[in-house]
Order: C-alpha cells, then structure tokens, then sequence
C-alpha cells in the first residue's frame, strides 16, 4: 500500500513539472518578444520536479517488485 | 566455489563466455548508435535547417538522458561541428530523404528496445557469479535464471533480435507514413524541399508547439517507465542496492576520509633517529 502512495505522489510530481514546462515553454511561443529569463527559471524548476517524480515512480517500482524476492526468501 | 568457477558454470550453462556476449550487445549497440546518428543529421537537415545546432545539442542531451551513453554527446557534437563548417550539403533525391527520416524513428525505437539487452547480460552475469556465496536466499531464482540462460543461444537471440528491430522499424515507418497523410500533404515524398515548406508553414516558425514538445517527453516518460516495470525480483534487487551505493557514496567518501585522518592524528609521530651522542 505504502508502495502504491509513493507511486501515485511521484506520477503527481510529474504531471506538475510538465504542467510547468508548458508554462515555461509558453513563454517562449512569442517568437517576437520571447521571455527567456522566465522560461529557464520555469524549465529549470519543472525539470527538477520531473526528475523527483521519476525517482519516486522508479524506486517504489524497484522495491514492490524486489519485496517478492525477500518475501519469497522467508 | 570461487569466482573462475562460477564463470565456468556459466559458460557450461550458457556455451559462450560472457565476454563473447557483451562483446555481440556491444557491437548491436554500436551499429545502432552509428545508424541513429546518421539518421539523425538527415532529421535535422530536412527539418530544422536553420536551428540545427541548437536542436543537435537537444538530442544530444534528450539521446544521452535516455540512453545514457555519453558517447553519442560526442557524435552529435562533431556532426553539429562538421554542420556548422561546412554547412548543408547538396541536394538530395526525396527519397533518400524520405527514407532517412522514417531511419531516425526506426532507429530510435530499435536502440532503445535492444539496449536493454545490454543491462540484463550484465545483470544476469552478477547473478551468476554472486550465485555461490549466498547459498539459500536466491537458490529458486537462480534456478529459474540458469534455466533461462542456458536456453538462450545464439540463434534464438539474433531470431528476437531480428523480429523485434523488424517490428519497431515497420511500426516507425508506418507511424511516419500515417502522420504525414493525415496531415494532407504528405511532404515525405517531396523531401527536404516538402518538409521546410511544410515546417515553415506552421505559423512562420519553425519552433515547436509546446504541446508537441510536451506529448514527446510524455511518451517517452510513460515508455521508459513501462520498461522499468519489466524487471525481475532479482535485477530490481541489485537495482535499489545500486541506487542506495549512489546516494550514499558521497557520505561513504567522507567517513572514511574523516576517520583516515582521525587515525593519522591518533597514531604517533615517528620520531627522527636521533643522532649519535660524540664523546
């Protein structure tokens, strides 16, 4: 159940850095007057939560699927 | 049993040394590489002609987070070099170019599904050699996992690998064809001259909508994830061992720096020999 949490939080995490990379990469759609200084601060914050989403996603993955193998050996 | 003893098992049980199976993934995976890059500069030439080092260096990062293989930053680096020296080269037939581009996505899917080979070899070779030195935990998996690799030779690897890299290719091509004849004006057969048109048109830009952008790194979010689930007990195992040696090798560093110079400091001096008294 734990296990299940973790995953949901970190498929959360990164529904919201790409929700900020929208935002940020929308900055960048006015080719005219682009807002690069906004943009990199949003892509840069949106990469970082997309990186903590998919190291939670990944590690309870890892564990769900390891905690047979230590279940198995009890 | 020793370490050479547990790599003759495996080798009795597989009938090649696990060299001459890294060295066949090595190879798969070199070739690939070659083939993406090649595939890739044509991409990049008929779509982007003029943002083209600046989108080399976003595939290069986008290759080497996903791939991992820094070697491909260094490939992507000399062709945007050579690109920006020498500039575009001369025209083409359209379909070569065509063919180049339905190259890329072929060859994108194909490395990323075979490159996985790569890490379970690798995986399965830990396994067998730490198989002795823990006698009961793993005795089912490990039966299980000689069973396995003892059945893999070499032609029913080169028979997957065939059938597979066929089947990403066929779909590449397919999922390319579809989209430009939905889209009404099928450019592939017009070539690099089809493709700028058709880029150009987009509003006058040839920057990408961000949803585009987005439904990219979403696919290959949910791929790559999708693949991660396909891990066995025992590789997930070696997987969360491997993550916690990272996360903790810095602080590992420092302790046993720390206590290197506690005991420098705890040990005595050693004492200069002292000269003979002169009567």
């Amino acid at each position: 159940m734990f296990f299940w949490l973790r995953e949901i939080a970190g498929w959360g995490l990164v529904g919201l850095s790409l929700y900020m990379l929208w935002i940020g990469l929308g900055f960048l759609s006015d080719l005219s007057n682009p807002k690069i200084i906004e943009s990199s601060v949003l892509n840069l914050a949106g990469l970082g939560v997309l990186k903590a989403g998919l190291t939670l996603i990944r590690l309870s993955t890892t564990a769900r699927i390891a905690i047979k193998l230590s279940k198995s050996d009890r | 049993m020793t370490k050479m003893s547990a790599i003759a098992e495996q080798q009795k049980h597989t009938g090649r040394s696990i060299s001459t199976q890294l060295a066949i993934h090595s190879a798969i995976a070199i070739g690939q590489l070659f083939l993406f890059s090649l595939a890739m500069y044509g991409w990049i030439l008929l779509i982007a002609p003029i943002l083209g080092p600046i989108a080399f260096l976003v595939a290069g990062f986008l290759a080497w987070a996903s791939l991992r293989v820094h070697s491909t930053w260094f490939l992507l680096f000399l062709l945007a070099i050579s690109w920006c020296t020498q500039g575009t080269p001369g025209r083409s037939q359209a379909w070569f170019e065509s063919i180049q581009l339905a190259a890329l996505a072929g060859c994108l899917f194909a490395w990323r599904t075979n490159y996985q080979m790569l890490h379970q070899s690798i995986a399965e070779y830990l396994l067998s050699v730490s198989a002795p030195s823990q006698p009961a935990a793993l005795s089912k998996d490990r039966t299980l996992l000689a069973s396995r690799t003892g059945n893999r030779t070499l032609s029913s690897f080169l028979r997957r690998f065939v059938l597979r890299a066929s089947i990403t290719i066929l779909l590449a091509i397919g999922l390319a064809t579809l989209s430009a004849m939905l889209l009404g004006k099928n450019p592939m057969l017009e070539g690099r001259r089809g493709w700028s048109r058709w880029v150009q048109g987009l509003e006058g830009s040839l920057w990408p909508n961000p949803e585009l952008i987005l439904a990219c790194i979403a696919v290959a979010i949910v791929l790559r994830e999708w693949q991660w689930r396909q891990l066995r007990p025992d590789e997930a195992s070696i997987s969360i061992r491997a993550q916690a040696v990272r996360w903790f090798a810095p602080d590992m560093k420092r302790v046993i720096l720390l206590s290197r110079r506690y005991r420098s400091r705890q040990a005595p001096l050693p004492t200069d020999p002292q000269p003979p008294e002169s009567s």
